[in-house]
């Protein structure tokens, strides 16, 4: 009889078994519970990857939670902030998430971020991004065991990708690198299934994954045309033996299939671009314009970007793209490091060349893995400094946006395993041992090199080992004060509601450990609670105002506060400054506010702002707080010629009412007494016109 | 012994693992079969059960029988086969022991068997050895194939607590006066009634009903009295709170049934099998056709009967014809059938409802099964004999099998298009998922497929209740009898007409709330008959369907107000706890069950409704109001039946080239009318205005 070769493999099997003849493992208290394992993992690998992969991101978390690192960067605190104002706010409730980033991991921090304890430490972030770390690992095994059909691709993958010391600590930072590439992977192994098994629920199921990764990271965005694109091209190749068959049908097999391309195209594309339309209901809704997030001065990059695509040259164009992959690639290596890179280079010619699978297989992996990158460095391109290396700005910033990289060079890099399994057998294992060594060093280096710092590659390192924060203009910024800001509140807070502009100051907040049910900022905007209302006349609210010095260089974001106080006195007749470091003020409402505020009421305060002197016009802006002047008398006076006056009357100032005034002043006078005279309170002021700036004057 | 023992995979359902063991021992024909489990299969007598139910004894059981095991898991017996018998070969020659222990591996195995790998085994045969099952039973000589089932069903243990309930509402749970009679299929009777009355919409409530709701009176006293009395909560806002929950819950049943239909596969038969099938040996069959007003549609069914592929000689068709309906009768006569073709003229009485109709052919019934179809329904050709053999292969207690249905002019408008796009999630995503998940099947309008003996002991059709085939599929149940589903469809006509369509879904919608309210006569009976789970599904599937669309309605209604007026007393009945859930509610279900129905076209593969499924919420309201013209019928004119008129699709035909040039002009007359008519409005508002003006400047000049 034929032996099939079922039969001829069950025969080799059975003639090893008989070789091999293993003693069996007597029953006892160490071998029963080893036997256990040993049988889990044989009969349970996928959850065997999950278990293992936990176990290292618990371990990495509790190495980078001693070293202090899992909130250094500060997105990192923002991320924990945005989820705890859900939970723990003036005016609680989703509309909390905000519209600066996608609010997927803020939703997912929920379930832990209300105890105070894994808020302030940042765990409460990090137990989701572990698990979502577990969740990435599991998929990469998978998709690459099954895609080679070979669990020794998978389980390379995953040792490649558990290597890279810069995925370690993004296992744990509360931060969408993590998650998105969960995404990314469930997403690219569902794709893939759909493509071999034909099973329209797998395809279903992409497309929820790719829905969520669009609501977890903007270049998640990409994934859905690129999928749409693979899966039309899927369809039309069905019945056709190549593509070259394809191409010169296309017409007719388009015709032909489009009810099936629109059928599976819309139960694809329904849920996978519903992060991405969702997203623009909700700034819709929420800020009365879809593209909110775009145009806000949150949106990621903009304050630092120029826009090349304005620029007309082509060379220039074509130069920039350059520069673009450049930057990308050596971002790449950064965070990943360059023998991976080089490796799985290799393993990508292999895959391209391999025949063992069709062409729509090796594109769904593929495609989908580099879509992030291919969104990247379009972004790169658009707006040149997203990315920012040492190499060729100098610099450090977002140079973790390359992480998502690690996926797909873990994939690559597993297929040598199956060039073992084919000709290049020596070849294939010298460059299996190398990788293996290389992916133990990039460890070892990794957490061993810096004896305080366990990062090689990352930006992060950057960060924490400066302990900085990003500024838009590449000048870093010592944030150690701010936690000197965060020691002073710890200390001397005693209660009462805080006004701040929380763009910036986000780490303090978590940092003083003070509930957000005492904090109004600009994510208040209720009734009762509303920031804007707040912020004109604070003292009626808040016992105490934190904000940017004025002359501060570190304000990457709009500090409101400072902005509208910064610079007047007024607020001062109510709040001490109690801290100062010429970064950040603290100021408390002091014993006499009351006193004052009521003597404010009667008389009214009047503030001059913006004083400029050009061409014999003096020109400035008068503000009126607290109380409504019916008339106010203004009177410019000239010391050096006290017959030359110019009087001025304004009827009916409300409160908070401004006005910018220019008065002659006559040639020869260098020092003016501007009094400013309302119903019942006066104002003086003494100008010396040549300590002014020359500005030309506005028209009033 | 050596041994095979089959473990059979978890979700089977009874006739897939029928299935199987009659596969495996049609295979394995020289083997002893053993099986462990409950008895369920009729055809094999000769295996000797156990019943053991832990998954791990059962298997060391199985084991220690057989000296030589492969525990396979076995979803596809054909591919295991061709491995089994490789297997068996090297027994001879090999001191070999291939096992499985636990049974939550399925999944690592069926992926290693389809893709012919072996590895398993090795690491089966250490476990074994371990286990040392070898060394305990050293001779045995002969090959048995053990079965293992999976014990499914458990009998419901009633809580002590309710005990107390049966003792104060006895009426609930005890059977009632008219249920003393035995059932007789009998013409004894005008209106052909012959279950008893209180299962019966003869009366739509009765005094059992009454009861029922006393106690659910108290509950909502209870429920929404009680947090006002004592912490002030709006009432309004607890019935809102529970409508949402009620509403998600329904989201994530339906969810449930969807993920577990994915994975179910109908009864599917294949050519072969149907060629195998010996004509001289098949039974009669019987075909009911209750007809009234039908002429149009005669010559379709009279083709697609006769196209069906059963002997005609053991056919028996019985067209059910009412008395003043001369016009189907004449049309019948002229067309000179053969005589598998009866008449039946029903006798003047009142009901006059569909379900009458079948009862008085079931008196007349000759065939061994039994099936109906409506007037404008085209069965495919095989479809008897695929459910003979689905009778054939599963247990005895299978009293229907169900075919599936579908529309032919899904293409005619947008309704049918949409009406198609709901049946084909209906009864390919909705029922499969009943059917895995082991809930109670509420019956299609036709292709039904009976035993009749069966259906003679359950008293045939409800003839007051107009959605009869909801009720008879629970009573089904009821009496511990199972439906099953099989993969062959009947292509009817939808309603085309936006005003039949409204008139139809009424009518179902009050059948289903008469079927709710007759199974909820004795409701703890129900649940004792039924099960927790099936009544369950029961409430779910039946009960719930006519509340849903009214709450879309009235939850859309209030969604719009506050976005247009920002009411704030709106605002206030939704507090954070329940505004979120709701807004999940409507945003995320909404979301999915439009979803779903996307997914029930691509299932039918019918690609080119997926687009048109987007606007099932369209839909969606039309059902909502088709329920509120159901709930006031109910009330009214509770067993009206509302005949839908069949045949556009054939009108439609006709209406091609000149006609439908002729009705573009019209429309296009009318459209030119209109706009003159506007034209001419628009210049008398003008003159109007002008006139105004000119008196105001004069006005304004004095």
């Amino acid at each position: 009889m034929k032996k099939t070769k079922f039969m001829r493999g069950l025969e080799h099997k059975i003639k090893n078994l008989k070789l091999k003849k293993t003693p069996r493992l007597k029953d006892s208290l160490i071998t029963k519970p080893i036997i256990k394992i040993r049988n889990f993992i044989y009969s349970h690998p996928d959850w065997s990857v999950f278990l293992f992969t936990l176990f290292i991101g618990i371990l990495s978390a509790n190495y980078f939670y001693h070293k202090g690192l899992i909130t250094a960067y500060g997105d990192a605190s923002s991320h924990l902030n945005i989820a705890r104002r859900v939970v723990d706010s003036l005016t609680p409730g989703f509309a909390q998430l905000g519209n600066s980033w996608l609010p997927f991991i803020h939703v997912s921090y929920l379930p832990f971020i209300w105890n105070d304890f894994l808020w302030y430490t940042g765990l409460a972030g990090t137990i989701p991004t572990v698990i979502y770390f577990a969740i990435a690992c599991t998929f990469l095994y998978k998709l690459t065991a099954e895609f080679w059909n070979d669990r020794k691709a998978g389980l390379l993958a995953v040792f490649v990708f558990i290597t890279i010391p810069s995925v370690l600590y993004f296992a744990v930072v509360p931060m969408f690198e993590m998650p998105f590439m969960m995404t990314v992977i469930l997403s690219t192994y569902f794709f893939y299934k759909y493509i071999e098994t034909n099973k329209y629920h797998f395809l279903a199921i992409a497309g929820f994954f790719t829905g969520l990764a669009g609501f977890t990271w903007y270049p998640g965005w990409a994934m859905p045309p690129v999928f749409l694109l693979i899966l039309i091209l899927k369809i039309l190749i069905e019945d056709k033996k190549t593509f070259s068959d394809l191409i010169k049908n296309f017409k007719q097999s388009l015709v032909e299939k489009w009810d099936k391309v629109e059928g599976f195209g819309l139960i694809y594309a329904i849920p996978a671009f519903s992060g991405i339309v969702g997203w623009l209901i909700w700034n819709w809704i929420l800020w009365g314009n879809p593209i909110d997030f775009l145009i806000n001065e949150w949106s990621a990059g903009v304050g630092s970007t120029t826009n090349v695509l304005a620029s007309t040259s082509l060379l220039e164009l074509i130069l920039t793209m350059g520069i673009a992959i450049e930057k990308y690639f050596i971002a790449s290596c950064h965070m990943v490091g360059v023998p991976l890179v080089i490796y799985s280079l290799i393993g990508f010619i292999f895959l391209i060349i391999c025949k063992q699978k069709s062409t729509i297989e090796k594109l769904s992996v593929i495609g989908l893995l580099s879509f992030s990158a291919i969104f990247l460095f379009v972004l790169i391109f658009v707006t040149v400094k997203y990315i920012v290396i040492p190499e060729l700005d100098n610099g450090w910033f977002n140079v973790r946006y390359a992480l998502p990289t690690a996926l797909f060079i873990a994939v690559f890099s597993s297929s040598l395993i199956v060039l073992i399994k084919n000709k290049f057998k020596f070849f294939g294992t010298i460059l299996l041992c190398i990788l293996i060594f290389f992916g133990l060093t990039n460890l070892t280096q990794g957490f061993l090199q810096n004896d305080q710092y366990p990062l090689r590659y990352p930006d992060a390192l950057y960060y924490i080992k400066n302990r900085l924060i990003e500024c838009p203009d590449l000048k870093y910024c010592n944030p150690n004060k701010k936690n000197l800001a965060a020691e002073f509140l710890r200390n001397n807070y005693d209660g009462g509601k805080i006004l701040l502009t929380i763009g910036d100051l986000n780490y303090l907040i978590r940092e003083s450990r003070i509930s957000f049910k005492e904090i109004i900022c600009e994510a208040n905007k209720g009734e009762k609670w509303n920031f804007y209302d707040v912020l004109k006349a604070p003292w009626n609210y808040t016992g105490w105002i934190i904000m940017h010095h004025p002359s501060s260089k570190n304000i990457v974001h709009l500090d409101y506060v400072t902005l509208r106080w910064g610079n007047s006195t007024l607020l001062f007749k109510f709040y001490d400054k109690v801290y100062d470091d010429g970064d950040i003020m603290i100021l408390r409402r002091n014993n006499q506010s009351l006193e004052n505020l009521s003597i404010y009421l009667k008389k009214g305060y009047f503030e001059i702002e913006n004083i400029t002197y050009f061409e014999n016009k003096l020109q400035f802006r008068l503000v009126n707080y607290l109380t409504v002047q019916p008339k106010i008398d203004i009177l410019l006076k000239c010391k050096e010629i006290p017959e030359a006056e110019f009087p001025l009357h304004i009827e009916n100032m409300t409160n908070e009412d401004s006005m910018v005034i220019t008065m002659p002043v006559v040639q020869g006078c260098k020092n003016l007494n501007l009094s400013v005279k309302g119903r019942w309170y006066e104002y003086e002021k003494t100008i010396n016109i040549t300590a002014l700036n020359l500005k030309k004057l506005k028209t009033n | 012994m050596n041994g095979i023992s089959f473990i059979i995979e978890k979700n089977l359902n009874e006739w897939e693992r029928a299935k199987v063991i009659d596969a495996i021992s049609s295979e394995f024909k020289k083997y002893e079969i053993f099986m462990f489990g409950r008895e369920r299969s009729k055809e094999n007598k000769s295996i000797k059960f156990l019943n053991i139910r832990n998954p791990r004894k059962r298997t060391r059981h199985a084991l220690k029988l057989c000296r030589y095991s492969i525990i396979c898991i076995v979803r596809n017996p054909k591919i295991l086969f061709s491995k089994i018998n490789a297997i068996l070969e090297l027994l001879d020659s090999n001191d070999l022991i291939i096992g499985e222990i636990e049974l939550e591996h399925h999944n690592f195995y069926t992926k290693h068997l389809t893709k012919q790998h072996i590895g398993f085994l090795l690491f089966s045969k250490k476990t074994l050895l371990k286990k040392g099952f070898l060394e305990n039973y050293p001779n045995f000589k002969n090959l048995k194939i053990g079965y293992a089932e999976i014990p499914l069903r458990e009998e419901l243990k009633i809580p002590k607590i309710f005990k107390p309930l049966n003792a104060i509402f006895s009426f609930l749970v005890y059977p009632h006066v008219s249920e003393k009679n035995e059932i007789k299929i009998s013409i004894d009777r005008d209106d052909y009634l012959y279950i008893p009355e209180i299962h019966s919409a003869k009366k739509t409530i009765t005094v059992e009903n009454l009861g029922f709701f006393f106690v659910l009176g108290i509950l909502c006293v209870a429920l929404f009295g009680g947090p006002w009395y004592f912490f002030g909560i709006n009432p309004l806002i607890i019935f809102i709170g529970l409508c949402i929950f009620f509403y998600l819950f329904s989201l994530f049943f339906k969810l449930d049934l969807v993920l577990n239909a994915l994975n179910y596969k109908p009864m599917r038969f294949s050519e072969e099998e149907i060629k195998r099938i010996d004509d001289s040996k098949l039974p009669t069959y019987t075909i009911l056709i209750p007809l009234y007003r039908e002429a149009e549609v005669l010559k379709q069914i009279v083709s697609a009967v006769q196209n069906l592929d059963w002997p005609k000689n053991k056919l028996d068709v019985k067209f059910l014809l009412e008395e003043d309906d001369s016009e189907t009768i004449n049309a019948i006569k002229k067309m000179r059938l053969p005589k598998y073709f009866e008449i039946i003229i029903l006798p003047n009485t009142y009901p006059k409802t569909k379900p009458k109709a079948l009862n008085v052919g079931l008196t007349k019934v000759r065939g061994k099964y039994l099936v109906l179809y409506d007037a404008e329904d085209i069965p495919e050709r095989d479809q008897l004999k695929k459910a003979y053999l689905a009778f054939k292969k599963i247990p005895e207690k299978y009293a229907c099998v169900q075919a599936k249905l579908n529309y032919y002019n899904k293409d005619q408008n947008i309704l049918t298009k949409l009406f198609t796009a709901e049946y084909s999630t209906w009864f390919d995503l909705y029922l499969p998922g009943l059917m895995a998940r082991n809930y109670p099947i509420p019956l299609g309008g036709t292709s039904n497929h009976f035993k009749v003996d069966v259906i003679k002991k359950l008293g045939g059709w409800d003839p007051y209740n107009v959605t009869e085939d909801c009720d008879l599929g629970m009573r089904i149940y009821r009496r511990g009898y199972d439906t099953g589903i099989i993969e062959s469809t009947t292509w009817e006509e939808a309603n085309s007409k936006l005003y039949g369509w409204i008139r139809q879904r009424s009518r179902w919608i009050k059948g289903y709330i008469q079927t709710t309210f007759v199974h909820l006569r004795h409701p703890i009976r129900s649940l004792r008959e039924l099960g927790f789970k099936k009544f369950f599904g029961f409430l779910f599937f039946v009960g719930a369907t006519p509340i849903i669309p009214v709450l879309n309605l009235v939850f859309w209604i209030l969604t719009i107000l506050w976005f247009t007026t920002k009411w704030l007393a709106i605002k206030a009945l939704f507090p954070p706890p329940i505004f979120y859930p709701g807004l999940f509610s409507l945003v995320v279900g909404n979301f999915i069950f439009v979803y779903l129905s996307l997914l029930g076209c691509v299932e039918r593969e019918f690609y080119n409704l997926v687009k048109w499924s987007l606007l099932s919420p369209l839909y969606w309201i039309l059902m909502g109001i088709a329920s509120i013209k159901a709930f006031i019928q109910l009330m009214k004119l509770p067993h009206f039946w509302e005949k839908t008129a069949h045949g556009f699709h054939l009108i439609e035909k006709k209406e091609t080239g000149l006609l439908r040039k002729i009705k573009i002009l019209k429309l296009a007359g009318l459209a030119k009318t209109g706009i003159l008519k506007l034209a001419k409005a628009y210049n008398r508002l003008d003159r109007y205005l002008e006139r105004k003006i000119a008196k105001l400047r004069k006005r304004f000049k004095k």
